[in-house]
């Protein structure tokens, strides 16, 4: 049988679509679906090993996130706004999990302004919060392991005359799994129903 | 007989005090402030934040030039900056409304950063605070709340 050129730049077209559909989908099916607000690591990162202190005078160290999931907020107890909102967000997020089946996220504060945020202050500090939440700080050097491997960059300002200064740190949530690696962050503006929705998503895989 | 114009104008300042409105209407002329609120302070904290709308209904900016409170040693304002996902604050020395615009102190944005208080503002108290015009003060009442999500009903990016 023989085509006429028409025919055969039909063909062409059919044969070169029929390839890319195929393409799409195998790229389709290598990506995981996102998850609205959500940057996913294509690859889990696992911690190094660190040694901070609980709120509760015990140790905190990688070996505290093994086992199950927990989503980590850096910041300071001295901080007026961003601070109180998102640990605010994140009783919130915990409870409204807890009503879908999901108690089993652990949420933890971790200071980054170890100055101030003595364990004695934390405790309190996070409860007022929600009873359910950790919190652990520790020195720079213990610090600095678990922020830099998390890319979770944080800074203090000096003192001024009434010895007030101010901590700039992350405003993003790290979410890690039960083998204690980041699989996700959740950066700011925070939303309550994408962050319960994309948590939820992310913990089923 | 008492002018019923003057009636009014003789209520109007304590008619606003109820509302929660400005208590002096001379001074910062043409501003309205509408849903202050105080953070109630967690425990052993110094500061909080207070968050309210300045309304601007008349036909030329107005400079807010300072802050205070009599329950607190000292207030400033200040924005919350984000760069590349990194949070700072950084203190403003003064905010301007714009003629019949708006000015909003919200979570996580432009907020009055209040220090030091002589007492803790405990949820469902009364915090006053004082604005400073050029042309004078203008006094306020802000509730205090302890503002959890989902448990005083209001959404803090409303």
């Amino acid at each position: 049988m023989r085509m006429s050129p028409g025919q055969l730049a039909l063909l062409s077209i059919l044969a070169a679509a029929a390839l890319a559909t195929g393409y799409v989908l195998h790229v389709r099916q290598q990506q995981p679906a996102a998850v609205t607000g959500a940057t996913v690591l294509a690859t889990p990162r696992p911690l190094p090993a660190f040694s901070l202190t609980q709120a509760s005078g015990q140790p905190f160290t990688r070996e505290n996130l093994r086992g199950g999931w927990h989503l980590l907020f850096f910041g300071y107890t001295h901080c007026p706004d961003v601070c109180p909102n998102t640990l605010g967000l994140l009783h919130a997020v915990s409870a409204a999990l807890k009503q879908r089946g999901r108690p089993d996220l652990g949420i933890v504060f971790i200071s980054v302004d170890p100055g101030r945020d003595r364990p004695e202050v934390l405790g309190p500090y996070v409860r007022y919060f929600d009873p359910g939440f950790l919190a652990a700080t520790g020195p720079d050097e213990q610090l600095e392991k678990l922020t830099r491997a998390l890319y979770i960059p944080y800074s203090r300002d000096s003192a001024g005359s009434d010895g007030n200064y101010e901590v700039q740190h992350s405003g993003a949530l790290v979410l890690l799994n039960a083998d204690a690696q980041a699989v996700a962050y959740f950066s700011p503006p925070l939303q309550l129903d994408a962050l319960v929705a994309g948590l939820q998503q992310l913990m089923h895989r | 007989m008492m002018n019923a114009r003057y009636l009014a104008a003789a209520c109007l300042p304590l008619l606003l005090a109820g509302l929660g409105w400005p208590a002096s209407v001379t001074a910062c002329a043409g501003i309205e402030v509408t849903h202050a609120w105080v953070r109630e302070m967690p425990p052993g904290v110094n500061v909080t934040a207070a968050y309210l709308d300045l309304v601007n209904t008349s036909d030329h900016e107005v400079m807010i030039t300072h802050v205070s409170s009599p329950r607190f040693q000292r207030g400033e304002f200040h924005a919350t900056r984000m760069e590349n996902g990194n949070m700072s604050m950084e203190e403003l020395r003064h905010v301007v409304v714009p003629a019949h615009g708006r000015f909003s102190f919200r979570p996580d944005g432009y907020h009055i950063m209040l220090f030091n208080p002589h007492k803790p503002p405990a949820a469902g108290g009364i915090v006053t605070l004082e604005l400073a015009c050029p042309d004078g003060r203008l006094s306020l009442k802000a509730p205090v709340r302890r503002r959890n999500f989902g448990e005083d009903g209001e959404h803090p990016h409303e």
